[in-house]
């Protein structure tokens, strides 16, 4: 089974997480401050890694950006900063996901899933064909008008398909709600605008692991919505 | 209609009112009259006496006439109630009568000199010419008793005999037309300007500029009376009367126009207005204005140096003129000139010096000024040069140094004490939410444990539900404690309401469906275009629809609209509460109030607070109404035009 690093210098968070993940059939590492976690990093076949921003010593950030330097095994940071500034500075210096303290133990288990799957099955074969769409975890293919998170099929209405298929043609842009109105019902949208954004929501309930912090589809408040480009990176 | 509309009866006002003057001067004359010969003073007979007697003395100046140019008088007053005697005083001797011992009521007796013009020496040895009295005549004139003939005199006694009768029906008659005259008078005053149906409305004469008309109308009867006092010599008093007759009306008619123009332009606020004066007065007012202004801004931009010197030379230069003046009325009286250039030279020495002293202070004023001026813009690091200055200048200038440091620090120690509150409120979170993880994940643990016991699985349940709730409390609390204190960071952009509201109800859809709401959206069809920041706004309307969710009573509808009044956006939430709703809407709005006062629903009682922070960091307004059990939020920004 995969081998996973924790790393926080609180040691009953440490353990909890230990509890949780060996529960789910992982192997862990524990590690109690910044540089500690880039040792064992560099001395175990560490597939993913939990690190709090927050470390006497050596802080998260930089143990990551020490790690970076040899490795491209996914890292989530755990951090009670929720402020969006520290979470964008996560993402850009290489994180692939956070979560935010106190947090749910089963929405992280999720997350961490999510990321082994990408790394382990999907990260080498890459290939994007002609009429499939493929952004994070998230492929879509037309033909077989299919949508796969993290390789399981999930099931959308013809709408929300039609709608997530745009939205990943446009990955990178802001679309208002009229705006997908128009292209998905071919019509102009008098009033339409709320259905969308009830559309969207449902969307983001099938694909995201938290529909309130979304990973990949992205709510641009009083504007519209967005698909992120590629994840994290 | 109103009566003071009605045109028939103003021109008869106007005749009335000039009818009781002309009673009014006519009655008042005759009591004049009456009143000078006593009739209501002596008895009928006294008064008829004394007026023939005046009258019959006026005769004896005519019959003196006569006498001088030699006519023959006895044929003149055959026909005449009047008898006469002519006496030469010198012989004593009666020259002519027809006074026969008749019985009369009046006598006037006079004497008149007869005299012939002499050459004379003077004293000084001028020959000149004098009147010299040779010879004088008494003249008796008498007015008879039984008057039979028809005559001036018997007209007299009949109008003294009808006006002593009538005497006081007179003073009445005066009274009552005096009385008619303020009446109609009063009327007019009251009825000028009104035409029809209430409206007060000027006509051409009120339209004429007054000082005009004024000057218009004392030039033309100056005219007419400068005229008729030039002739007035060629009437008797009759006769005069006669003819001031038809200018006096005129004028009477004129001068109750003119007072009637008057009212008008009080009641229609022209009186001053319109007047040629007051127009070119009004102009010159506003040119002189601008001259001054002017140079008052030319004077209050100089440096403070020219200013002084201009200042100064102004006080010198009148205080010269003063000193030449003294010096001139001394030297005048005194006669000694050198005294006076004594006195200037000394004046001008001791200026000299002023000037300099003046000029000196002047320029330490301009440096310490320009340097206030500086430190007050925020140049902190500028410093006035005190070298040159002595005194309380140069103290006053180093304590506005000492300010200019005391600032610097000032505003070291806020930035420092700003970096600290931001640090501490991140700190802090991070110190509560690592113990709260712990507390949260081994809850979660704790459940998954198999326990026997159902009053510990109860427990267990109890740590779960409080630890979520604490969870919530300490996100709400740092999330306040940011906005309070203005530590977020706000974009303001170009956001459009409607899609906001529209977003924000579809992230509520099940939420609000669970707790048995229906929503009424009304919002209009074209976007509403507001300055604010997406994310936070959000927040807010998170916030407020959160509040509908947990305390709207079941089975009721909000009410969700967004509006445009007055160029600002107004998004308004309403909804029935579910609990009795006995706080102020300005109570609620306060950190840690809820409308529940047991407490025992989740919710930390700060999102309304944190809901009107961030509407005020983006510019907008938010308000609370409490209408019984209806609550009401308004939210206002202000609309972008394009």
């Amino acid at each position: 089974m995969n081998t996973i690093l924790i790393c926080d210098d609180e040691k009953d968070i440490v353990n909890a997480l230990k509890i949780y993940l060996e529960a789910e059939g992982y192997n862990t590492v524990l590690a109690y401050n910044g540089l500690e976690a880039v040792e064992k990093v560099r001395e175990n076949n560490i597939e993913l890694c939990l690190m709090d921003i927050m470390m006497p010593l050596c802080d998260g950030i930089t143990a990551m950006a020490k790690i970076r330097e040899f490795s491209n095994i996914p890292i989530i940071l755990l951090t009670a900063k929720s402020e969006n500034t520290d979470k964008i500075l996560g993402l850009n210096v290489g994180a692939d996901d956070y979560v935010t303290k106190p947090f749910n133990p089963v929405e992280l288990m999720a997350r961490v899933r999510s990321q082994l799957r990408r790394y382990t099955k999907l990260g080498g074969s890459k290939t994007e064909k002609s009429d499939s769409y493929i952004i994070g975890n998230i492929e879509l293919n037309d033909n077989s008008k299919q949508v796969m998170v993290d390789g399981e099929i999930i099931s959308l209405t013809p709408t929300e398909f039609e709608i997530l298929k745009l939205l990943m043609q446009n990955s990178g842009t802001v679309l208002s709600p009229s705006e997908i109105y128009r292209r998905v019902w071919n019509d102009e949208a008098y009033g339409g605008e709320g259905t969308v954004a009830v559309h969207i929501r449902h969307i983001r309930e099938k694909i995201e692991i938290n529909p309130a912090e979304p990973r990949y589809l992205k709510v641009v408040w009083a504007h519209g919505y967005k698909m992120e480009k590629d994840g994290a990176k | 209609m109103k009566l003071r509309e009605v045109l028939g009866l103003k021109i008869t006002a106007v005749v009335f009112s000039y009818i009781s003057v002309l009673i009014l001067v006519i009655s008042l004359l005759s009591v004049g009259v009456m009143g000078y010969y006593k009739f209501y003073f002596s008895s009928e007979k006294i008064v008829t006496e004394e007026i023939l007697t005046d009258m019959a003395e006026k005769e004896s100046y005519y019959i003196h006439n006569f006498l001088d140019d030699g006519r023959e008088i006895t044929h003149y007053y055959k026909d005449k109630n009047i008898y006469f005697s002519v006496t030469d005083l010198k012989t004593g001797k009666v020259l002519e009568t027809n006074y026969e011992g008749q019985p009369y009521i009046a006598e006037a007796s006079t004497v008149y000199g007869e005299y012939i013009e002499e050459e004379y020496i003077t004293e000084e040895g001028y020959n000149a010419y004098r009147d010299k009295l040779i010879n004088e005549y008494q003249v008796d004139v008498y007015v008879a008793k039984n008057m039979t003939k028809s005559d001036l005199f018997s007209v007299a006694k009949k109008i003294i005999s009808v006006g002593y009768t009538l005497r006081y029906y007179l003073v009445f008659i005066a009274l009552i037309s005096l009385a008619v005259f303020i009446y109609t008078v009063c009327y007019l005053f009251c009825a000028a300007g009104h035409i029809k149906f209430g409206k007060i409305k000027r006509n051409f004469i009120d339209r004429i500029p007054l000082d005009i008309l004024t000057a218009l109308l004392t030039g033309i009867f100056l005219a007419v009376f400068a005229i008729i006092i030039e002739y007035s010599y060629n009437f008797d008093e009759i006769g005069l009367a006669m003819i001031m007759f038809v200018p006096c009306s005129a004028l009477y008619f004129a001068v109750l126009g003119y007072c009637l123009s008057i009212a008008t332009r009080i009641k229609t606020k022209t009186l001053l207005k319109n007047n040629i004066s007051y127009v070119f007065l009004k102009i010159i007012k506003k040119y002189l204005k601008i001259i001054f202004e002017r140079l008052w801004y030319i004077f209050s931009n100089l440096a403070l140096v020219y200013k002084t010197i201009i200042a100064v030379i102004a006080v010198f230069f009148v205080e010269f003129l003063f000193c030449f003046v003294i010096g001139f009325i001394v030297s005048f009286i005194f006669s000694e000139y050198y005294l006076t250039y004594a006195v200037i030279f000394g004046l001008i020495l001791a200026n000299a010096v002023v000037f300099l002293l003046v000029l000196y202070i002047a320029v330490i004023l301009q440096n310490i000024k320009s340097g206030g001026e500086r430190i007050a813009k925020g140049d902190l690091d500028y410093k006035i040069d005190t070298r040159f200055m002595f005194s309380d200048f140069k103290r006053f200038a180093m304590s506005l140094n000492n300010i200019n440091e005391g600032l610097q620090s000032a505003i070291n120690e806020k930035i420092k004490s700003e970096r600290f509150k931001t640090e501490l409120i991140t700190n802090v979170s991070h110190d509560i939410k690592t113990p709260l993880t712990s507390i949260v994940n081994y809850v979660d643990l704790l459940k998954k444990e198999e326990i026997e016991s159902e009053e510990a699985k109860k427990y267990i349940d109890v740590l779960d539900r409080q630890s979520i709730r604490l969870k919530k409390l300490v996100e709400d609390l740092m999330d306040a404690s940011k906005v309070s204190t203005g530590n977020v960071s706000v974009e303001l952009t170009k956001c459009d309401a409607g899609v906001l509201l529209n977003q924000a109800l579809a992230e509520f859809e099940e939420k609000l469906n669970k707790a048995s709401i229906k929503t009424v959206v009304v919002m209009p069809e074209q976007s509403v275009k507001i300055l604010a920041d997406g994310r936070h706004l959000w927040r807010v309307f998170d916030n407020l629809l959160n509040n509908i969710c947990k305390y709207a009573l079941e089975n009721t509808r909000a009410y969700i609209d967004l509006k445009v009044i007055d160029k600002k956006a107004v998004i308004l939430f309403r909804n029935i509460s579910r609990y009795e709703l006995n706080v102020t809407a300005e109570d609620l709005m306060e950190r840690f109030v809820r409308g529940d006062t047991s407490r025992n629903t989740e919710g930390s009682g700060l999102g309304l607070s944190i809901a009107k922070s961030l509407v005020e960091l983006q510019n907008g307004n938010m308000e609370l109404f409490i209408d019984g059990d209806l609550f009401k939020a308004e939210i206002t920004f202000d609309i972008i035009i394009e």
